[in-house]
């Protein structure tokens, strides 16, 4: 196995599985989200002697996921693809499953810039500036949208979840 | 409150099925994207790759047999051609392989100097080497920039780009691998070439790029599929197509703006200071100087907190290379337009949410730079924070028209 491949393995074995989950809260479906994350690491591979020189390979799979998510929003008329039901009024006892549609539904519902931002803010816990330049936008408009998606989170789960942000 | 959101995403992964990735099968879909970038992303489907605005050119390039005196390795190649205007054609906008984003359309000025360019480029006689013939090429309209490809007999594929040269300087090489070899010369017209070659494992990819003496910059590449280590075109031949007269560039339109500068940034310097109301003190935020102007996301952009006895806020001003495109509100409920000195519009929002205000405004100056100013009560504090930090934005909507008036806020 040539170095370049031996280098590849040691990052996707480590991240494959991250990318998929990134993927997936971006998009909504786990089927979707490996093909995202497979292209995506495919892309990684093409570029991966500059990528790892730079030391930039994480950067650039966020911006190539993102970049793939917005636009094919945007080819299916610039709303997100899911999501028209209203999240149920009343669960009890909630499973682990149920509240993961609940939230996934959430999160389908936000605008695909708006749900980028949440994610990569608060789930790949990037600072502002690196959320800015996954999404090629400012580092206000970043803080704009993820103020507003998480408003639209809070509201969306307010009856599932009263713990949740209270105070804040 | 992160780690309450981080932990409601987490829920949205409850029912995570097994990994189906295999390394194997990304490695092989990665070999074969290699393969069709260094064959240039576009030979795949030449005839794919542009949207035909009108109908097929029916010229073909048909090499003959008598080499010109000093070319003895290479036969030239004359047009045949029976269609007296070429039409012009566009590049559609997902296209990748040129330097420019393809825009997706073209202006009628674009348009006719795509047909123009195809047109003329049919009376350039292709140094080809003996034996070898090439296909037509028509260069399409990408972004104030024209380009195309032609196949070379065998699996070589040639990218042609072209556009006015604005205020690009020549630039230096650029090694993306140890094995890249580059080169650079005046041209007897005072052009500069700039010839790189990259080999590469799977295919050798080659580049003329010439800041041209008429003001057109051409780059020229051959590349080919995976395995094609064997270049068709020399050094000479490709820079001799990258400066064939026939490929200056003669629509008239607008100088490309100059790629950001820390010189420009320098020039900018504190002249947003002028504007800061009294008693509001500048202070940095984490990431950036007080208000000095740095250059960003190919831009330039001053970033700062601004404090009084009310607490502490955050401005920001951001401009953007001038562009095409008019001010508006795109609908927003929350903006309205404004008008600012010299007859020029600006889109003002205000949007309030669980108690953090921003304001924005957004113009353009005279040359055309497009400028962005914000304001919220949030101070930035280099975290995730979103809690108002003083009742209201530090800015009013008169100080953000100010700043958008600022003579020497532009490019």
């Amino acid at each position: 196995m040539h170095d370049r491949d031996r280098e590849f393995r040691a990052y996707f074995e480590a991240r494959a599985a991250v990318v998929r989950r990134t993927a997936f809260l971006l998009c909504g479906d786990w089927h979707r989200a490996e093909d995202l994350a497979q292209t995506v690491l495919a892309k990684v591979y093409v570029h991966w002697g500059r990528l790892d020189r730079d030391g930039r390979v994480d950067a650039y799979v966020r911006k190539v996921l993102v970049r793939a998510v917005i636009d094919e929003s945007r080819w299916r008329g610039r709303r997100p693809e899911t999501v028209v039901e209203a999240v149920p009024e009343v669960a009890a006892a909630s499973t682990g499953v149920e509240e993961a549609m609940d939230v996934r539904r959430a999160l389908a519902a936000l605008p695909p810039r708006q749900r980028a931002a949440v994610v990569l803010r608060y789930w790949e816990d990037l600072p502002v500036a690196e959320t800015a330049a996954a999404l090629g936008c400012s580092e206000g408009t970043v803080k704009s949208q993820v103020a507003k998606g998480l408003g639209a989170l809070r509201r969306a789960l307010a009856t599932k979840r009263t713990v949740l942000w209270e105070g804040s | 409150m992160s780690d309450e959101v981080r932990d409601m995403i987490r829920s949205a992964l409850a029912d995570e099925p097994a990994l189906g990735l295999e390394f194997e099968q990304v490695v092989e879909d990665g070999r074969k994207r290699r393969a069709r970038r260094r064959l240039g992303a576009l030979t795949a489907a030449a005839v794919g790759v542009v949207a035909v605005v009108a109908v097929a050119v029916s010229g073909t390039f048909a090499p003959t047999s008598a080499p010109p005196a000093g070319m003895l390795s290479t036969s030239p190649t004359t047009v045949t051609s029976s269609v007296a205007a070429t039409p012009g054609c566009v590049t559609e906008s997902m296209t990748g392989g040129f330097p420019d984003l393809p825009r997706g359309t073209a202006t009628p000025a674009e348009l006719a100097e795509s047909g123009r360019l195809t047109e003329a480029f049919r009376q350039f006689p292709l140094p080809l080497p003996a034996g070898v013939e090439a296909t037509p090429l028509r260069l399409c309209a990408i972004d104030g920039s024209w380009g195309g490809d032609f196949r070379l007999t065998g699996d070589r594929s040639v990218f042609v780009y072209v556009r006015p040269l604005g205020g690009q300087p020549p630039a230096g090489c650029v090694l993306y691998t140890p094995e890249t070899r580059c080169s650079a010369k005046v041209l007897p017209d005072g052009s500069t070439a700039r010839v790189t070659v990259e080999p590469g494992a799977e295919a050798t990819l080659v580049s003329a790029d010439v800041w041209r003496a008429d003001g057109t910059y051409v780059r020229v590449t051959e590349t080919g599929g995976r395995g094609s280590v064997t270049r068709v075109l020399d050094d000479d031949q490709l820079t001799a197509i990258a400066a064939a007269p026939q490929l200056k560039v003669q629509v008239a339109g607008g100088p490309v703006p100059p790629a950001p500068s820390d010189q420009r940034a320098a020039q900018l310097g504190s002249v947003l200071a002028a504007v800061i109301p009294p008693g509001l003190k500048v202070e940095r935020t984490p990431a950036d100087e007080a208000l000095m102007f740095r250059v960003r996301q190919g831009g330039y952009r001053a970033l700062a907190n601004l404090t009084d006895s009310a607490g502490t806020g955050w401005v920001m001003v951001n401009l953007e290379k001038p562009g095409a495109g008019e001010v508006d509100c795109g609908g927003r409920a929350t903006c309205r337009l404004v008008d600012l000195s010299g007859g020029r519009k600006a889109a003002l929002d205000t949007v309030v949410e669980g108690g953090v205000t921003r304001l924005s405004l957004n113009a353009k100056a005279a040359d055309g730079t497009w400028i962005s100013v914000q304001t919220s009560n949030v101070a930035d504090t280099g975290g995730a924070s979103d809690a108002p930090t003083r009742p209201n934005p530090p800015l009013a909507e008169a100080d953000l028209v100010r700043i958008a008036e600022l003579p020497h806020l532009h490019w």
